[in-house]
C-alpha cells in the first residue's frame, strides 16, 4: 500500500472545505466513507492482535515490554481516532449545508428533494441523508406550529421587509395562487405587483423573480 | 484576551450635575448644534429610550431579538413579551381586513392601512428572526444543551424538546451513517482526544458590544476594571458580563 493510514480521510475533509469555500453540495462520498471505516476495522484488528502478542509473550506488564511496539500501537490508535474524527467531520458539515439549504428553500421538503433537473438535491444524498431532512422536517413542522396561526417563521428569507409590496417577473409556470386580493394565475413572462408575504414562497423556490 | 475600548463616554451626565443650570443648558445646546460625533449620537439616542418608557412589547421584542443575535449562548425566552407582540398583530390584522373590507373607507384611511400593514410585516419578521436565531443556536449546541440541565431553564418547553429530537435525529444518523461501520470500541460521541471535546460548547469568549442601561458602577475585568454608567458603550468578552445582562443592567448591541 503505498498510501499512509489517513490519507483518504484527509481527502474527505478537503471535499468538505471545498464544499464550505465554495458554499455548494457535493454528491455524498460513499466509496471513501466505506474505505476510511474498513481502514479503521483494520487499524483496530492490528491493534488487538498486537496487544494480545504482547499479552502472551511476556510476563511483565504492558508497559514495560518493548518500545517500539508501543510506539506502534499508539500510532495505530491515532490513526484510527483520526479516521473517525474526520468522517464525523465530513458528516457534520453535510448535515449542517443540507439544514442550511432547508431553510433557505423555505421549508419545502419536497420540493428540496427532487432530482437535479428540477432544482433539487436528491441525486446528492445518502439515504440516510434523506432520512435525516424528513425527520429534520417534521420537527420543524412540530416546532412551528404554536406560531403558525400568526406567522409562519420558516417562510421566507431573513431580509427585513421594505416594502408591503414587490414587482416580480414569474420565471416558471406557478399556476393559480390564492392571494389576499383574489386568486393570480402566474404564468412565464407576466410580471405583476403583488403582496410580498403572498408570494413570499413562489420567490423563495424559484418560480418569482423580484424586478427593482 | 479581551480587549476594552471606551466607544463614547457619557461623563456630560456628570458634569451637568455640578455646573450651574444656565451653562447646562447653553453646554447642551453647544453640543447638539456642533458636535455631530458620536457623542451628540448617543445622547440622542439615550433621550429617546428614556421617553419611550413604559416601553411597547414589539421594542422590548426588538431588544431581546438584538441581544439573541449578538449573544453566544441562549439568552432566557422571552414567551410573555413573543405573545403579546403576536396577540398584537392578531389584532392590527383583524382590524385591518375589517377597515379594508369597508367601503366607505377613505383614501387616506387607505394609506393608513398600508403604513398598519408594513408595521404588522415587521412585527412578523422580528419573531420570525427571532425565533431563528435561538433555534439555530439551540440546534448547533444541541448536545451540549442535551448533557447539561443548568441551560434549560433559559429554553422554553417546546425548544427543550426541540433540542432533545434535534439531537436523537443528529445521534441516529452518525450510528448509520459512520459509527455502525466502526469496531464498537469506537462508537462513543463523547470522547475527549488531545484536550479537545467532542461536544460542541458555545464560544463565551466571544467579543459583544454592550451598553450600559443604567449606571453599575465599578466591573471588574481580568485585565483592568472599568466604571461602568449609562449609556457607555464597550467592546468585552460574554464571559466577563454575563451576569449584569442576565440582570438586565447592559444590554447587547
Amino acid at each position: 500500500m503505498s498510501q499512509q493510514y489517513t490519507d483518504i480521510a484527509h481527502r474527505l475533509i478537503q471535499q468538505s472545505r471545498r464544499s464550505h469555500l465554495t458554499d455548494s453540495l457535493y454528491a455524498y462520498d460513499d466509496a471513501s466513507v466505506r474505505e476510511i471505516t474498513r481502514e479503521c476495522r483494520y487499524l483496530n484488528s492490528q491493534i488487538n492482535d498486537t496487544v494480545e502478542r504482547l499479552t502472551n509473550e511476556a510476563d511483565q506488564s504492558l508497559m514495560e515490554s518493548d518500545k517500539p511496539t508501543l510506539a506502534q500501537l499508539t500510532i495505530l490508535n491515532l490513526c484510527a481516532q483520526r479516521n473517525k474524527r474526520c468522517l464525523l467531520g465530513y458528516h457534520h458539515h453535510r448535515l449542517n449545508k443540507l439544514r442550511d439549504l432547508y431553510w433557505k428553500s423555505g421549508a419545502a421538503l419536497a420540493h428540496l428533494l427532487n432530482e437535479h433537473d428540477n432544482g433539487g438535491i436528491r441525486d446528492e444524498l445518502s439515504p440516510t441523508e434523506v432520512d435525516f431532512l424528513r425527520g429534520y422536517s417534521s420537527l420543524i413542522t412540530q416546532y412551528k406550529s404554536p406560531f403558525l396561526d400568526v406567522v409562519d417563521i420558516t417562510s421566507g428569507s431573513l431580509e427585513p421587509p421594505k416594502d408591503l409590496h414587490i414587482s416580480v417577473r414569474v420565471v416558471r409556470d406557478a399556476g393559480l395562487i390564492e392571494t389576499q386580493g383574489g386568486p393570480v394565475d402566474f404564468r412565464v413572462g407576466q410580471r405583476f405587483m403583488v403582496r410580498r408575504s403572498d408570494v413570499e414562497r413562489l420567490l423563495v423556490q424559484g418560480y418569482l423573480e423580484q424586478v427593482d | 484576551m479581551s480587549w476594552n475600548k471606551n466607544l463614547s463616554s457619557m461623563d456630560v451626565d456628570e458634569e451637568e450635575d455640578d455646573m450651574p443650570t444656565i451653562r447646562t443648558a447653553d453646554y447642551s445646546k453647544m453640543t447638539k448644534s456642533f458636535d455631530v460625533g458620536t457623542r451628540a449620537k448617543s445622547l440622542d439616542i439615550d433621550e429617546l429610550m428614556e421617553e419611550q418608557s413604559p416601553e411597547s412589547a414589539l421594542s422590548q421584542l426588538v431588544r431581546s431579538w438584538v441581544a439573541e443575535r449578538g449573544a453566544p449562548v441562549v439568552l432566557e425566552w422571552q414567551g410573555e413579551i413573543v405573545d403579546e407582540v403576536m396577540s398584537q398583530i392578531e389584532e392590527q390584522s383583524k382590524i385591518v381586513d375589517s377597515l379594508k373590507s369597508d367601503d366607505r373607507s377613505t383614501d387616506e384611511e387607505h394609506f393608513q392601512l398600508i403604513l398598519v400593514q408594513t408595521e404588522v410585516e415587521r412585527a412578523k419578521y422580528v419573531i420570525t428572526s427571532y425565533v431563528r436565531a435561538r433555534l439555530s443556536k439551540i440546534e448547533e449546541h444541541a448536545q451540549y444543551i442535551v448533557k447539561n440541565p443548568s441551560t434549560h431553564s433559559n429554553l422554553s418547553g417546546i425548544e427543550l424538546s426541540h433540542a432533545r429530537k434535534f439531537w436523537r435525529l443528529i445521534e441516529t444518523h452518525y450510528q448509520m451513517s459512520v459509527l455502525q461501520g466502526l469496531p464498537t470500541a469506537m462508537r462513543g460521541l463523547e470522547d475527549s482526544h488531545n484536550g479537545k471535546s467532542m461536544v460542541i460548547e458555545p464560544d463565551l469568549d466571544r467579543a459583544i458590544f454592550i451598553r450600559a442601561r443604567r449606571n453599575v458602577g465599578q466591573v471588574q475585568l481580568p485585565q483592568q476594571s472599568i466604571e461602568l454608567m449609562k449609556g457607555d458603550n464597550y467592546l468585552v468578552s460574554f464571559r466577563d458580563v454575563s451576569y449584569l445582562i442576565a440582570s438586565g443592567a447592559v444590554e447587547i448591541v
